[in-house]
């Protein structure tokens, strides 16, 4: 009598044999004791190796892990939200800069002069405030008084430019810095979302 | 999150295979690492365990190799039918279960597990341990499933010869 061999009694035990193969292999066992003590023995050894224990986790496993993770700040400063958000910040001012021009522009009052007279006034505070601080803070204050004579230098750059052009265009001008302001705002909100943004 | 829902299986797989807890749980934390950094190569179309399961198995390659600890690959076992050979009827000696009680059994079991071939405790330790099918093996490994079946097989057969070799 030929015996089962190993291979043919494990299909056997994960039920992988066809269904005649499975009747021979019964009809066999049914009269070969040593064969029966083998399913048996590969049975039990079966039983007991899907009953081993899990290996115990700590609780601060999935922490842990998450603990290492890289971190995902530089992929968002990747996209440079730089370039967009100070958009939100000058779709404030022109808003202000036009309101005050239409205001002026409706009240009757000449345009170039008002700019000019603000000009000095923001030029008087803006060295006063850096003359106060040279006086507190070597350096600083050097710094400050260089930066007061420059915006001294825009202010009235932009004073002479404001003589030649009619308060209409400078109207239109702010007008137009306000829609780019407000069209490069929408864009930075619209901006696709990432993984963070989903967390958030 | 992923990583609660799969702990358990893969410190399963990956304490088995080393046989130290403390370093089980920093391998199988590092291959969950691992495959946060490769979820771009996962395909939807087949099992998220599955995936998972071969990006450990990866690593514990590349980690025995760092160690410079003998791996023996499935080319070292013998070929499909070299070993189905009719069982050895022993006229004495005691079984497997005459021996032990199962609790017993269980520890022999584990220790057995250890000492078996790398290569086959892999196959043993998904096929028991972690339940995955024949068919789910082969594919994490790229082999047959002809080949996955008899390697577990195989190392059925030498973890009984180890359990009726007396302590």
């Amino acid at each position: 009598m030929n015996h089962l061999t190993p291979n043919r009694i494990y299909a056997y035990l994960d039920g992988d044999v066809s269904a005649p193969d499975r009747r021979d292999i019964e009809a066999h066992l049914a009269g070969c004791g040593a064969c029966r003590a083998a399913v048996a023995e590969r049975r039990l050894l079966a039983q007991a190796a899907d009953g081993l224990p899990p290996i115990e986790i700590p609780d601060g496993f999935a922490a842990a892990v998450a603990a290492r993770l890289p971190s995902r700040a530089p992929a968002r400063a990747a996209r440079k939200p730089f370039l967009l958000r100070p958009a939100a910040g000058a779709a404030g001012l022109a808003l202000f800069v036009l309101a005050g021009a239409a205001a002026l522009v409706l009240g009757g009052a000449n345009l170039p002069d008002f700019v000019h007279a603000a000009g000095r006034f923001v030029r008087g505070n803006i060295e006063g405030l850096a003359s106060l601080l040279a006086r507190g803070a070597g350096y600083a204050g050097v710094a400050a008084r260089v930066v007061g004579k420059l915006l001294g230098q825009l202010l009235e750059g932009f004073r002479v430019l404001s003589s030649f052009i009619g308060p209409e265009v400078q109207v239109a001008c702010a007008a137009g810095a306000l829609i780019l302001a407000v069209a490069g705002f929408a864009l930075w909100r619209r901006r696709p979302l990432t993984e963070k943004d989903h967390e958030e | 999150m992923i990583v609660r829902r799969y702990q358990q299986p893969i410190v399963n797989y990956v304490g088995r295979m080393v046989r130290e807890r403390e370093a089980a749980l920093d391998i199988s934390q590092d291959v969950f690492l691992k495959a946060y950094a490769g979820l771009a190569s996962y395909r939807p179309e087949y099992k998220f365990s599955t995936w998972l399961f071969k990006v450990a198995s990866n690593y514990m390659i590349d980690y025995w190799r760092k160690k410079k600890l003998p791996t023996v690959s499935l080319d070292a076992v013998p070929e499909d039918g070299e070993d189905d050979r009719p069982i050895q009827v022993a006229a004495e000696g005691p079984s497997v279960a005459r021996q032990y009680e199962l609790t017993e059994l269980r520890g022999r079991l584990e220790a057995a597990i250890g000492r078996l071939p790398a290569a086959l405790r892999e196959l043993f330790v998904w096929r028991h341990v972690n339940g995955l099918s024949y068919e789910e093996m082969a594919e994490i490994k790229g082999i047959p499933v002809g080949t996955v079946k008899n390697r577990v097989f195989q190392a059925k057969e030498m973890l009984k010869t180890m359990l009726e070799e007396r302590p």
